[in-house]
Protein backbone atom coordinates (compact mmCIF):
# COMPACT_ATOMS: atom_id res chain seq x y z
CA UNK A 1 0.00 0.00 0.00
CA UNK A 2 2.87 3.15 0.89
CA UNK A 3 4.59 1.57 -2.53
CA UNK A 4 1.62 2.69 -4.40
CA UNK A 5 1.14 6.21 -2.50
CA UNK A 6 4.48 7.07 -3.32
CA UNK A 7 4.13 6.03 -6.60
CA UNK A 8 1.18 8.26 -6.52
CA UNK A 9 2.47 11.18 -4.80
CA UNK A 10 5.94 11.17 -6.35
CA UNK A 11 4.12 11.15 -9.71
CA UNK A 12 2.76 14.32 -8.83
CA UNK A 13 5.41 16.32 -7.09
CA UNK A 14 7.83 15.01 -10.09
CA UNK A 15 4.73 16.21 -12.68
CA UNK A 16 4.87 19.75 -10.76
CA UNK A 17 8.55 20.02 -10.85
CA UNK A 18 8.66 18.86 -14.37
CA UNK A 19 6.29 21.62 -15.03
CA UNK A 20 7.85 24.42 -12.89
CA UNK A 21 10.81 23.30 -15.07
CA UNK A 22 9.51 24.22 -18.33
CA UNK A 23 9.28 27.65 -17.37
CA UNK A 24 13.03 28.01 -17.57
CA UNK A 25 12.52 27.62 -21.28
CA UNK A 26 13.34 30.79 -23.32
CA UNK A 27 10.84 31.79 -25.15
CA UNK A 28 11.87 31.63 -29.09
CA UNK A 29 11.95 35.00 -31.10
CA UNK A 30 9.08 34.12 -33.63
CA UNK A 31 6.66 33.56 -30.61
CA UNK A 32 3.32 35.76 -31.72
CA UNK A 33 1.61 35.01 -28.85
CA UNK A 34 1.31 35.95 -24.98
CA UNK A 35 3.87 34.45 -22.20
CA UNK A 36 1.26 32.33 -20.81
CA UNK A 37 0.30 31.21 -23.91
CA UNK A 38 3.76 29.72 -24.68
CA UNK A 39 4.32 28.38 -20.64
CA UNK A 40 0.81 27.03 -19.41
CA UNK A 41 0.28 24.40 -22.51
CA UNK A 42 4.13 23.35 -21.58
CA UNK A 43 4.14 23.28 -18.09
CA UNK A 44 0.48 21.65 -18.20
CA UNK A 45 1.11 18.74 -20.42
CA UNK A 46 4.71 18.20 -18.89
CA UNK A 47 2.26 17.52 -15.39
CA UNK A 48 -0.09 15.81 -17.34
CA UNK A 49 3.02 13.41 -18.73
CA UNK A 50 3.81 12.50 -15.84
CA UNK A 51 0.91 11.70 -13.92
CA UNK A 52 0.02 9.31 -17.22
CA UNK A 53 3.30 8.18 -16.54
CA UNK A 54 3.04 7.08 -12.84
CA UNK A 55 -0.49 5.81 -13.77
CA UNK A 56 1.25 3.16 -16.13
CA UNK A 57 3.65 2.04 -13.56
CA UNK A 58 0.67 1.66 -11.32
CA UNK A 59 -1.28 -0.48 -13.41
CA UNK A 60 1.85 -2.80 -14.38
CA UNK A 61 1.85 -3.49 -11.12
CA UNK A 62 -1.42 -4.25 -10.43
CA UNK A 63 -1.35 -6.97 -12.88
CA UNK A 64 0.44 -9.39 -10.94
CA UNK A 65 -2.35 -11.25 -9.47
CA UNK A 66 -5.22 -10.91 -12.74
CA UNK A 67 -5.80 -13.63 -14.72
CA UNK A 68 -4.04 -13.76 -18.21
CA UNK A 69 -7.83 -12.13 -20.54
CA UNK A 70 -7.62 -9.35 -17.37
CA UNK A 71 -3.90 -8.88 -18.52
CA UNK A 72 -4.38 -8.36 -21.25
CA UNK A 73 -7.04 -6.22 -21.41
CA UNK A 74 -5.08 -3.95 -19.29
CA UNK A 75 -1.88 -3.87 -21.41
CA UNK A 76 -4.81 -2.37 -24.13
CA UNK A 77 -5.60 0.07 -21.29
CA UNK A 78 -2.51 0.94 -20.76
CA UNK A 79 -1.34 1.29 -24.53
CA UNK A 80 -4.06 3.61 -24.34
CA UNK A 81 -2.73 5.99 -21.55
CA UNK A 82 1.06 5.70 -23.10
CA UNK A 83 -0.58 6.53 -26.69
CA UNK A 84 -2.54 9.45 -25.55
CA UNK A 85 0.00 11.22 -22.90
CA UNK A 86 2.32 10.85 -26.39
CA UNK A 87 -0.33 12.21 -28.22
CA UNK A 88 -0.93 15.53 -25.89
CA UNK A 89 2.67 15.74 -24.97
CA UNK A 90 3.84 16.31 -28.78
CA UNK A 91 1.01 19.58 -29.24
CA UNK A 92 3.03 22.27 -26.90
CA UNK A 93 5.96 21.35 -28.75
CA UNK A 94 5.57 21.53 -32.08
CA UNK A 95 3.26 24.69 -31.06
CA UNK A 96 6.54 26.04 -29.34
CA UNK A 97 8.77 25.18 -32.50
CA UNK A 98 6.06 26.63 -34.61
CA UNK A 99 6.09 22.95 -36.42
CA UNK A 100 2.68 22.99 -37.46
CA UNK A 101 3.30 23.02 -41.71
CA UNK A 102 5.91 20.54 -40.99
CA UNK A 103 5.06 17.26 -42.71
CA UNK A 104 5.02 15.10 -39.64
CA UNK A 105 1.69 17.57 -38.99
CA UNK A 106 0.65 18.04 -42.68
CA UNK A 107 0.34 14.51 -43.16
CA UNK A 108 -1.37 13.73 -40.22
CA UNK A 109 0.91 11.70 -38.83
CA UNK A 110 0.17 13.77 -35.41
CA UNK A 111 -3.21 12.36 -34.95
CA UNK A 112 -1.45 8.32 -35.41
CA UNK A 113 -0.91 8.33 -31.18
CA UNK A 114 -4.49 9.48 -30.81
CA UNK A 115 -5.98 6.96 -32.88
CA UNK A 116 -3.69 3.91 -31.90
CA UNK A 117 -5.58 5.32 -28.31
CA UNK A 118 -8.44 5.30 -28.96
CA UNK A 119 -8.32 1.53 -30.58
CA UNK A 120 -6.74 -0.31 -28.05
CA UNK A 121 -8.72 1.30 -24.83
CA UNK A 122 -11.65 0.41 -26.59
CA UNK A 123 -10.53 -3.14 -27.23
CA UNK A 124 -9.49 -3.46 -24.00
CA UNK A 125 -12.79 -2.20 -22.30
CA UNK A 126 -14.08 -4.03 -24.74
CA UNK A 127 -12.51 -7.54 -23.49
CA UNK A 128 -12.79 -6.49 -19.79
CA UNK A 129 -16.60 -6.29 -19.90
CA UNK A 130 -17.13 -9.47 -21.62
CA UNK A 131 -14.72 -10.83 -19.37
CA UNK A 132 -17.27 -9.70 -16.14
CA UNK A 133 -20.16 -10.74 -18.38
CA UNK A 134 -21.45 -6.96 -19.79
CA UNK A 135 -22.95 -8.53 -23.24
CA UNK A 136 -23.80 -4.91 -24.35
CA UNK A 137 -23.63 -3.22 -27.74
CA UNK A 138 -21.16 -1.64 -26.60
CA UNK A 139 -18.59 -4.21 -27.04
CA UNK A 140 -19.71 -5.55 -30.36
CA UNK A 141 -15.84 -4.73 -31.72
CA UNK A 142 -18.28 -5.54 -35.61
CA UNK A 143 -20.37 -3.08 -34.77
CA UNK A 144 -18.62 -0.24 -32.84
CA UNK A 145 -15.41 0.22 -35.16
CA UNK A 146 -16.81 0.53 -38.56
CA UNK A 147 -20.10 2.67 -36.74
CA UNK A 148 -17.51 4.64 -34.93
CA UNK A 149 -15.89 5.36 -38.10
CA UNK A 150 -18.76 5.81 -40.25
CA UNK A 151 -19.78 8.78 -37.14
CA UNK A 152 -16.42 10.21 -37.53
CA UNK A 153 -16.38 10.82 -41.19
CA UNK A 154 -20.00 12.07 -41.72
CA UNK A 155 -18.54 14.87 -38.86
CA UNK A 156 -15.66 15.32 -40.35
CA UNK A 157 -16.64 15.48 -43.62
CA UNK A 158 -19.75 17.90 -42.64
CA UNK A 159 -19.27 19.78 -39.87
CA UNK A 160 -18.99 23.77 -40.74
CA UNK A 161 -15.52 24.70 -40.01
CA UNK A 162 -13.17 28.35 -39.98
CA UNK A 163 -11.34 28.67 -43.45
CA UNK A 164 -7.96 26.90 -43.10
CA UNK A 165 -4.43 27.25 -45.13
CA UNK A 166 -4.40 23.29 -45.18
CA UNK A 167 -5.92 21.25 -48.04
CA UNK A 168 -10.18 21.11 -47.15
CA UNK A 169 -9.82 16.69 -48.13
CA UNK A 170 -6.66 16.74 -45.47
CA UNK A 171 -8.82 18.30 -43.04
CA UNK A 172 -11.54 16.30 -43.27
CA UNK A 173 -9.55 13.27 -43.01
CA UNK A 174 -7.98 14.51 -39.84
CA UNK A 175 -11.16 15.50 -38.25
CA UNK A 176 -12.79 12.49 -39.50
CA UNK A 177 -10.15 10.41 -37.66
CA UNK A 178 -10.33 12.21 -34.41
CA UNK A 179 -14.13 11.86 -34.21
CA UNK A 180 -13.50 8.20 -34.79
CA UNK A 181 -11.04 7.88 -31.88
CA UNK A 182 -13.63 10.26 -29.87
CA UNK A 183 -16.20 7.79 -30.29
CA UNK A 184 -14.21 4.66 -29.60
CA UNK A 185 -13.22 6.33 -26.87
CA UNK A 186 -16.56 7.41 -25.36
CA UNK A 187 -17.84 3.76 -26.12
CA UNK A 188 -15.08 2.69 -23.80
CA UNK A 189 -16.30 4.80 -21.29
CA UNK A 190 -19.70 3.63 -21.40
CA UNK A 191 -18.44 0.12 -21.26
CA UNK A 192 -16.67 1.03 -18.09
CA UNK A 193 -19.18 2.94 -16.84
CA UNK A 194 -21.39 -0.69 -16.99
CA UNK A 195 -18.89 -2.48 -15.59
CA UNK A 196 -19.10 -0.45 -12.13
CA UNK A 197 -22.49 -1.27 -12.00
CA UNK A 198 -21.41 -5.09 -12.34
CA UNK A 199 -18.35 -5.16 -10.39
CA UNK A 200 -18.62 -6.17 -7.23
CA UNK A 201 -17.80 -3.59 -4.22
CA UNK A 202 -14.19 -4.16 -3.80
CA UNK A 203 -13.58 -3.39 -7.47
CA UNK A 204 -16.00 -0.06 -7.37
CA UNK A 205 -14.16 2.39 -6.61
CA UNK A 206 -11.20 1.32 -9.10
CA UNK A 207 -13.69 1.04 -12.12
CA UNK A 208 -15.16 4.62 -10.94
CA UNK A 209 -12.38 6.29 -11.63
CA UNK A 210 -10.82 4.17 -14.74
CA UNK A 211 -14.66 5.91 -15.93
CA UNK A 212 -13.13 9.22 -15.03
CA UNK A 213 -9.76 9.35 -16.31
CA UNK A 214 -11.50 7.89 -19.79
CA UNK A 215 -14.48 10.31 -19.91
CA UNK A 216 -12.14 13.23 -18.74
CA UNK A 217 -9.41 12.42 -21.62
CA UNK A 218 -12.03 11.83 -24.68
CA UNK A 219 -13.88 15.15 -23.86
CA UNK A 220 -10.84 16.72 -23.53
CA UNK A 221 -9.81 15.53 -27.17
CA UNK A 222 -13.53 16.33 -28.24
CA UNK A 223 -12.77 19.80 -26.95
CA UNK A 224 -9.60 20.12 -28.95
CA UNK A 225 -11.35 18.71 -31.92
CA UNK A 226 -13.75 21.22 -31.99
CA UNK A 227 -11.59 24.24 -31.36
CA UNK A 228 -9.56 23.26 -35.00
CA UNK A 229 -13.14 24.26 -36.23
CA UNK A 230 -13.50 27.35 -34.82
CA UNK A 231 -10.14 28.62 -33.91
CA UNK A 232 -7.39 30.11 -36.10
CA UNK A 233 -4.55 28.86 -33.78
CA UNK A 234 -4.06 26.76 -30.56
CA UNK A 235 -4.51 29.48 -28.14
CA UNK A 236 -7.67 29.96 -27.80
CA UNK A 237 -10.01 29.53 -24.65
CA UNK A 238 -10.84 26.11 -25.90
CA UNK A 239 -7.53 24.97 -25.83
CA UNK A 240 -6.71 26.17 -22.37
CA UNK A 241 -9.53 24.23 -21.20
CA UNK A 242 -8.39 21.05 -23.10
CA UNK A 243 -4.96 21.54 -21.08
CA UNK A 244 -7.27 21.76 -17.66
CA UNK A 245 -9.18 18.68 -18.82
CA UNK A 246 -5.82 16.71 -19.53
CA UNK A 247 -4.17 17.56 -16.32
CA UNK A 248 -7.65 15.73 -14.84
CA UNK A 249 -7.61 12.75 -16.80
CA UNK A 250 -3.93 12.26 -15.44
CA UNK A 251 -5.06 12.70 -12.24
CA UNK A 252 -7.77 10.15 -12.91
CA UNK A 253 -5.58 7.85 -14.40
CA UNK A 254 -3.49 7.92 -11.81
CA UNK A 255 -5.87 7.56 -8.66
CA UNK A 256 -7.35 4.35 -11.15
CA UNK A 257 -3.55 2.88 -11.74
CA UNK A 258 -3.84 3.64 -7.65
CA UNK A 259 -7.05 1.93 -6.58
CA UNK A 260 -6.35 -0.94 -9.10
CA UNK A 261 -3.17 -1.72 -7.16
CA UNK A 262 -4.97 -1.77 -3.88
CA UNK A 263 -7.46 -4.24 -5.06
CA UNK A 264 -4.23 -6.88 -4.69
CA UNK A 265 -5.05 -5.97 -0.79
CA UNK A 266 -8.89 -7.65 0.80
CA UNK B 1 -16.46 10.95 2.60
CA UNK B 2 -15.37 12.74 -0.49
CA UNK B 3 -14.26 11.08 -3.75
CA UNK B 4 -10.56 12.45 -3.06
CA UNK B 5 -10.61 11.58 0.47
CA UNK B 6 -12.09 8.43 -0.06
CA UNK B 7 -8.71 7.48 -2.44
CA UNK B 8 -6.16 6.83 0.60
CA UNK B 9 -8.86 5.77 3.06
CA UNK B 10 -7.81 2.48 4.63
CA UNK B 11 -11.53 0.09 4.09
CA UNK B 12 -12.30 -2.60 6.58
CA UNK B 13 -10.55 -5.12 4.24
CA UNK B 14 -7.62 -4.91 7.18
CA UNK B 15 -9.37 -5.74 10.02
CA UNK B 16 -10.04 -9.10 11.46
CA UNK B 17 -13.51 -10.49 10.44
CA UNK B 18 -15.23 -11.87 13.94
CA UNK B 19 -18.97 -11.85 12.47
CA UNK B 20 -19.69 -14.88 9.65
CA UNK B 21 -22.22 -11.91 8.16
CA UNK B 22 -19.51 -9.51 7.43
CA UNK B 23 -17.26 -12.54 6.12
CA UNK B 24 -19.92 -13.36 3.69
CA UNK B 25 -20.46 -9.66 2.70
CA UNK B 26 -17.00 -9.02 2.04
CA UNK B 27 -16.13 -12.23 0.30
CA UNK B 28 -19.42 -11.61 -1.76
CA UNK B 29 -17.65 -8.26 -2.94
CA UNK B 30 -14.86 -9.81 -3.89
CA UNK B 31 -16.61 -11.34 -6.93
CA UNK B 32 -15.96 -9.63 -10.06
CA UNK B 33 -19.46 -10.84 -11.45
CA UNK B 34 -21.44 -10.72 -8.76
CA UNK B 35 -24.63 -12.38 -10.62
CA UNK B 36 -22.99 -15.65 -10.88
CA UNK B 37 -23.02 -15.40 -6.99
CA UNK B 38 -26.23 -14.55 -6.53
CA UNK B 39 -28.35 -17.88 -5.55
CA UNK B 40 -25.28 -17.57 -2.82
CA UNK B 41 -26.29 -13.96 -1.89
CA UNK B 42 -30.02 -14.89 -2.25
CA UNK B 43 -29.75 -17.28 1.54
CA UNK B 44 -27.99 -14.80 3.04
CA UNK B 45 -31.33 -12.45 2.19
CA UNK B 46 -33.42 -14.61 3.35
CA UNK B 47 -31.10 -14.69 6.37
CA UNK B 48 -30.89 -10.85 7.06
CA UNK B 49 -34.82 -10.77 6.48
CA UNK B 50 -35.61 -12.94 9.32
CA UNK B 51 -32.58 -12.24 11.82
CA UNK B 52 -32.96 -8.17 11.81
CA UNK B 53 -34.69 -8.24 15.24
CA UNK B 54 -32.17 -10.49 17.17
CA UNK B 55 -28.44 -9.47 18.54
CA UNK B 56 -26.69 -13.00 17.67
CA UNK B 57 -27.17 -15.53 15.04
CA UNK B 58 -28.74 -18.81 15.83
CA UNK B 59 -26.47 -21.84 14.93
CA UNK B 60 -28.69 -22.74 12.35
CA UNK B 61 -28.44 -19.09 10.41
CA UNK B 62 -24.81 -19.12 11.20
CA UNK B 63 -23.89 -22.62 9.38
CA UNK B 64 -26.06 -21.28 6.43
CA UNK B 65 -23.68 -18.44 6.40
CA UNK B 66 -20.74 -20.61 6.39
CA UNK B 67 -22.18 -22.44 4.03
CA UNK B 68 -22.76 -19.51 1.70
CA UNK B 69 -19.13 -18.44 2.18
CA UNK B 70 -17.84 -22.34 1.53
CA UNK B 71 -19.82 -21.28 -1.74
CA UNK B 72 -18.15 -17.83 -2.42
CA UNK B 73 -15.18 -19.25 -1.47
CA UNK B 74 -15.06 -22.42 -4.08
CA UNK B 75 -16.21 -19.59 -6.87
CA UNK B 76 -13.26 -17.50 -6.06
CA UNK B 77 -11.06 -19.71 -5.66
CA UNK B 78 -12.16 -21.61 -9.41
CA UNK B 79 -14.15 -19.61 -11.40
CA UNK B 80 -13.72 -16.10 -10.82
CA UNK B 81 -13.52 -14.76 -14.32
CA UNK B 82 -10.46 -11.91 -13.49
CA UNK B 83 -8.70 -13.61 -11.09
CA UNK B 84 -7.88 -16.62 -8.72
CA UNK B 85 -7.59 -16.30 -4.95
CA UNK B 86 -6.44 -19.22 -3.05
CA UNK B 87 -7.88 -20.20 0.04
CA UNK B 88 -5.21 -19.40 2.44
CA UNK B 89 -5.77 -15.61 1.65
CA UNK B 90 -9.39 -15.58 1.90
CA UNK B 91 -9.38 -17.38 5.39
CA UNK B 92 -6.25 -14.74 6.14
CA UNK B 93 -8.52 -12.32 8.13
CA UNK B 94 -10.69 -14.69 10.03
CA UNK B 95 -10.43 -14.71 13.74
CA UNK B 96 -9.58 -18.18 15.47
CA UNK B 97 -13.15 -18.93 16.44
CA UNK B 98 -14.50 -18.18 13.40
CA UNK B 99 -11.71 -20.12 11.06
CA UNK B 100 -12.62 -23.36 13.66
CA UNK B 101 -16.58 -23.08 12.85
CA UNK B 102 -15.63 -23.07 9.41
CA UNK B 103 -13.08 -25.80 9.31
CA UNK B 104 -15.44 -27.88 11.29
CA UNK B 105 -18.69 -27.47 9.16
CA UNK B 106 -16.03 -28.10 6.29
CA UNK B 107 -14.79 -31.47 7.65
CA UNK B 108 -18.37 -32.15 7.88
CA UNK B 109 -18.66 -32.28 4.62
CA UNK B 110 -20.23 -28.80 3.27
CA UNK B 111 -17.65 -27.67 1.01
Amino acid sequence: MQKYKNILMGSVVVGLLAAAAMFVIPIPESWDFSTFEFYWPLASNALMACLHLGAVILFVLSLTVYKAKLRLAFTGIVLGIIFTALGTIQLPIIDALDLWGSPYVTTGIIGVPFLLAGFVIYLGASSFGHLVGDKSWLGRKWLIIPGGLVVGALLGTFLPHIPLPTKESDFDIAMSINFWMVALEFAATAIIFRIKQRMGAHYSKAVLYLGLALFTGTTAVLVATIDTFVSPNAHGPLMSAVNVLAIFAGWFWLTAGFAFARTKEY
Amino acid sequence: MSLFGSLFHDTESKQEVKNVLDLVTYTASLASNPTEVDSLIDQVRKVTATHAAQNTLSPAEEATLIHVYLGLERYLTTRDPIRTYTKDELRGRLNPDLLTKLTQQEAKGDA
